[in-house]
């Protein structure tokens, strides 16, 4: 199992290099706009103002905590939603990269998670602004979300790991996980509450981004800690990360064959 | 004789593994696929430089790539000792929008340097590179020629223990070529080595002591360069007309 943790030991010693390449990333594909990486705000504002206006019609409760909802939960699933999607797609998106250096696997993932992580930033104003003017009162528990944040980050990890390993190998799986993941948001509860669902929300269940999504947003809106949710998070971090560090170990020096 | 030994290479093999290709693969059984490399000895020690001849797949990059540890053989041990840089295709970590100052950044970061280091080194590798003029334009402008030109100028003001070059030297101009051959001399000279896979065996006769040609993933001759280009060349001339 050594080899494993030193991939991911070199990489994450390296931290500024990745997130420098994550800049020169965004910074490639931004250049010559004149609105610049503010299109990530913009987009995600447009989003958000539309499928307030469309679905906070006819949504239960108060406006205020609807908007709450929906919004904090568009902000994550769309970090999640992006992540799982570029992971199916890392390795094979860095083939020159791993044609030419011994750097570590791993790096390429910490890369794709700083993009993702600026895209997330650049978002945050407009959550910021939503939260604003929703009129919700948030709970002093809120701060907690920060910390569950930090949960998720250290999940992504081993879905890359995971999920790019074997789309290298079989490049039917990088365009399941795709199309899965584009019906995903309809299994997610963000443009509703669960409740409304009513005796199919047990399928709520079954989409691990739910709960990885409540354990952030709970505490945020309601200053609670979602116990169910927190079992099966805590249940596939550790079963991800068992598989993770097995693929890496076994298939690490044999990715840059298939990419 | 005390000189270290920078690669190692005992006895290793590797063969591509076959990857399914779409629904044609998974129906039809396709034959195993020849070793890239078979069966490979060899030593560079400090202060030698070696070179790499043989046709087009046969087994050049693919060695280079092994002892760069990007390739891990499937039998056999590869040892290194020492800082490896590598110069493989053109472009490599390149980020083509950006300028060649923040490339060269790019370059040394990647190859594990700080920032502040490389801005230290930046003067000398324009100087090198002779790009002073356009070292702040976008790397899109330039010919293939001035991207190598930077790429080499960087990687070999890291003051690299092995270099490891494919293939990269005709891009540049007859003046550029004196002065790389200057330079990889001067290393050769410091107990650093380079290994340049080439087909241009001009080249290899100028820049070279030793030389290996592979043919098929196998070391066909083996020793100083001038034997091995000349037999090379001899087999080379020959083949046109067998066909």
């Amino acid at each position: 199992m050594m080899d494993a943790f030193k991939d991911i030991g070199r990489a994450v010693s390296r931290c500024n290099l990745w997130a420098r390449l994550a800049v020169t990333d965004m910074q490639q594909t931004y250049k010559r706009s004149i609105v610049g990486v503010a299109w990530i705000a913009f987009a995600f504002a447009l989003f958000v103002v539309v499928k307030l206006l469309i679905f906070g019609s006819f949504a239960p409760g108060e406006p205020g905590e609807y908007a709450m909802w929906l919004t904090i939960g568009l902000w994550l699933f769309y970090f999640l939603q992006q992540n799982v999607v570029d992971a199916s797609n890392v390795f094979v998106n860095s083939r020159i990269w791993l044609l030419a250096t011994d750097l570590p696997l791993t790096g390429f993932i910490l890369q794709s998670i700083m993009r993702g992580l600026i895209k997330f930033a650049y978002q945050a104003p407009v959550v910021l602004f939503i939260v604003f003017y929703s009129n919700w009162t948030i709970p002093v528990q809120a701060w907690w979300a920060i910390l569950t944040f930090l949960v998720i980050l250290f999940n992504t990890v081993w879905v890359y790991i995971v999920l790019g390993i074997i789309c290298s190998r079989f490049r039917d799986a990088a365009h399941l996980v795709q199309s899965v993941m584009a019906v995903m948001f309809f299994l997610t509860p963000i443009l509703y509450f669960p409740k409304q669902v009513g005796p199919r929300a047990y399928l709520l269940n079954w989409n691990p981004l739910t709960h990885y999504i409540a354990i952030v947003r709970d505490p945020i809106i309601y200053g609670t800690h979602p116990t169910h949710s927190w079992i099966v998070v805590i249940a596939m971090t550790v079963i991800g990360w068992i598989v993770a560090i097995i693929l890496l170990q076994l298939f690490r020096k044999r990715v840059v064959f298939w990419v | 004789m005390d000189q270290k030994t920078l690669i190692n290479i005992d006895n290793i093999s590797l063969t591509y593994p076959k990857v399914a290709g779409g629904l044609r693969g998974l129906f039809s059984r396709s034959a195993p696929s020849k070793p890239a490399l078979a069966g490979i000895n060899l030593k560079v020690l400090e202060g030698e430089s070696l070179a790499l001849v043989g046709l087009n797949g046969s087994g050049k990059s693919t060695l280079l790539r092994t002892m760069a540890k990007i390739f891990e053989p499937d039998s056999g041990k590869v040892q290194v000792n020492g800082r490896v840089a590598a110069l493989f295709n053109l472009g490599i970590g390149m980020r083509v929008d950006m300028s060649g100052r923040r490339n060269i950044l790019l370059i040394g970061m990647l190859a594990g340097y700080s920032r502040q280091h490389m801005i230290e080194l930046t003067p000398q590798i324009i100087e090198f590179s002779e790009l002073a003029d356009v070292i702040d334009e976008p790397m899109v402008t330039y010919s293939q020629g001035m991207a190598m030109r930077l790429s080499f100028a960087t990687i070999t003001a890291l003051d690299p223990e092995i270099l490891l070059l494919d293939e990269w030297i005709g891009a540049g101009d007859r003046v550029f070529r004196l002065k790389a051959e200057k330079r990889l001399k001067n290393m050769v000279e410091k107990a650093s080595g380079f290994v340049l896979a080439s087909h241009n065996t001009k080249i290899v006769r100028n820049y070279c002591k030793q030389a290996i040609w592979l043919n098929k993933g196998k070391i066909e001759m083996q020793g100083p360069v001038e034997d091995v280009i000349d037999a090379f060349e001899e087999f080379t001339d020959k083949v046109p007309d067998n066909k």
